[in-house]
């Protein structure tokens, strides 16, 4: 989106969005993997787009996943509104055509490199929010100069009237029951799997007594 | 586009008059024969202000929404210059815009504006674009609106472009600067 002036809060949801389904490298990610490589592995431990996904917890966790905890936006009355949107108000289909494209996008198959995020306003054939185009559920690709394949996500918004204030929008929104934390990819997996194995515990211990050792191992 | 600011009913009052309908005609009409592979389009129903560029499969679309096109501080100058900054995401050539690819970025977009983008137009419409009176009629809108937006606009930021705050682009407008040629360096 080129916006002649943008606003704040606009450009930080875009933003933190456009950062977590990107494919830059994540910071201090154990496997060196892009945010959105990461953000794959984790839908395939747990389903970020399914129905049991309330969309503005879903969207708190993205975007403090990025951020390392401050909230986005970071007005707060201009927060809560935009929760209150996610929260039950964009129309049905609209936020059906939401999970239906980032759910294509997350497949373990799918050949989209990274995705941003945008909105315009313009009178819609439903006269309500619509996800660009017209609530088809499907990503729409484009490729870049680099030739990646990347998915452009609009909402259309049809009215002119502001997003009404939510005072009493929960914010955070609440922790659902089943979450996984994001940082926890393959790595977290794999120290698990490790507690679990005795062996391998015994030989953490060992090197922890034998400090000498270790470092001989390590240089070597 | 959700958060942005929007003219009161009051302010919609004192532009609209028959004036600004056939300054809006005749502008349009100019950019629509200068560069015939853009759309534009005027979205008056739309108090908020602002302009939008937008690439949707193969559609490359300028939007001028009603809070910028009937602004009661902006004139022809202004409005000339923001459909050229708007054209200039879609034909400009340099660094692409990191919130959308198929947009060239910011500064790029400026460069184009004042340059081919202002040549072409007069070329093909007799349309001029008047600097000093775009910067004039801009400054009422853009700074005290930039102020809120510190964190991506302030001098703290990271970024090298210098279409970041308003002072350091309006001097860049002012010198018709290069951008910088650099992939990444720009908003």
């Amino acid at each position: 989106m080129g916006s002649f002036i943008g606003s704040q809060s606009d450009n930080e949801i875009c933003d933190v969005l456009i950062t977590r389904f990107s494919n830059k490298p994540k910071p201090n990610d154990p496997q060196g993997r892009t945010w959105i490589r990461q953000l794959r592995d984790h839908f395939g431990n747990e389903n970020l787009f399914d129905a049991g996904h309330l969309l503005p917890r879903v969207f708190h966790r993205l975007a403090a996943s990025v951020t390392g905890g401050p909230r986005v936006p970071s007005n707060s009355r201009s927060r809560r509104r935009w929760l209150h949107l996610l929260n039950g108000h964009l129309p049905g289909n609209t936020e059906a055509a939401i999970r239906s494209v980032l759910t294509a996008v997350l497949a373990p198959n799918s050949n989209i490199d990274y995705v941003i995020f945008s909105t315009r306003h313009v009178p819609t054939g439903s006269g309500s929010f619509e996800l660009y185009p017209q609530n088809n559920g499907v990503p729409d690709v484009y490729v870049d100069a680099n030739g990646k394949n990347y998915c452009k996500l609009v909402l259309e918004c049809n009215t002119d009237a502001p997003l009404p204030d939510a005072p009493n929008e929960p914010d955070p929104p609440a922790r659902q029951p089943g979450e996984k934390v994001f940082a926890a990819g393959r790595a977290t997996r794999t120290r698990k799997v490790a507690k679990k194995s005795g062996k391998k515990s015994k030989k953490s211990s060992a090197r922890k007594k034998t400090g000498k050792k270790s470092k001989a191992k390590a240089r070597r | 586009m959700l958060f942005s600011d929007r003219l009161t009913e009051q302010e919609v009052l004192e532009a609209k008059g028959p004036h600004r309908e056939e300054l809006l005609d005749a502008l349009l009409c100019d950019f629509r024969s200068s560069f015939p592979d853009l759309t534009f389009e005027l979205q008056l129903g739309f108090r908020i202000i602002e302009a939008q560029a937008l690439q949707l499969q193969d559609k490359r679309t300028v939007t001028l929404y009603g809070g910028l096109a009937l602004h009661p501080r902006l004139g022809q100058d202004a409005l000339t210059f923001i459909l050229l900054h708007e054209s200039g995401h879609h034909l400009a050539e340099g660094c692409p815009l990191p919130r959308d690819p198929s947009l060239a970025c910011e500064c790029s977009a400026d460069y184009w504006a004042t340059t081919t983008g202002a040549e072409t137009l007069k070329r093909k419409s007799g349309r001029c674009l008047r600097m000093s009176a775009v910067i004039s009629e801009l400054n009422t809108v853009i700074s005290p609106r930039q102020k809120s937006g510190r964190k991506y606009t302030g001098p703290g930021s990271t970024s090298g472009c210098w279409a970041n705050g308003w002072p350091s682009r309006r001097q860049a407008l002012f010198d018709q600067a290069r951008p910088p040629a650099v992939p990444g360096c720009c908003i």
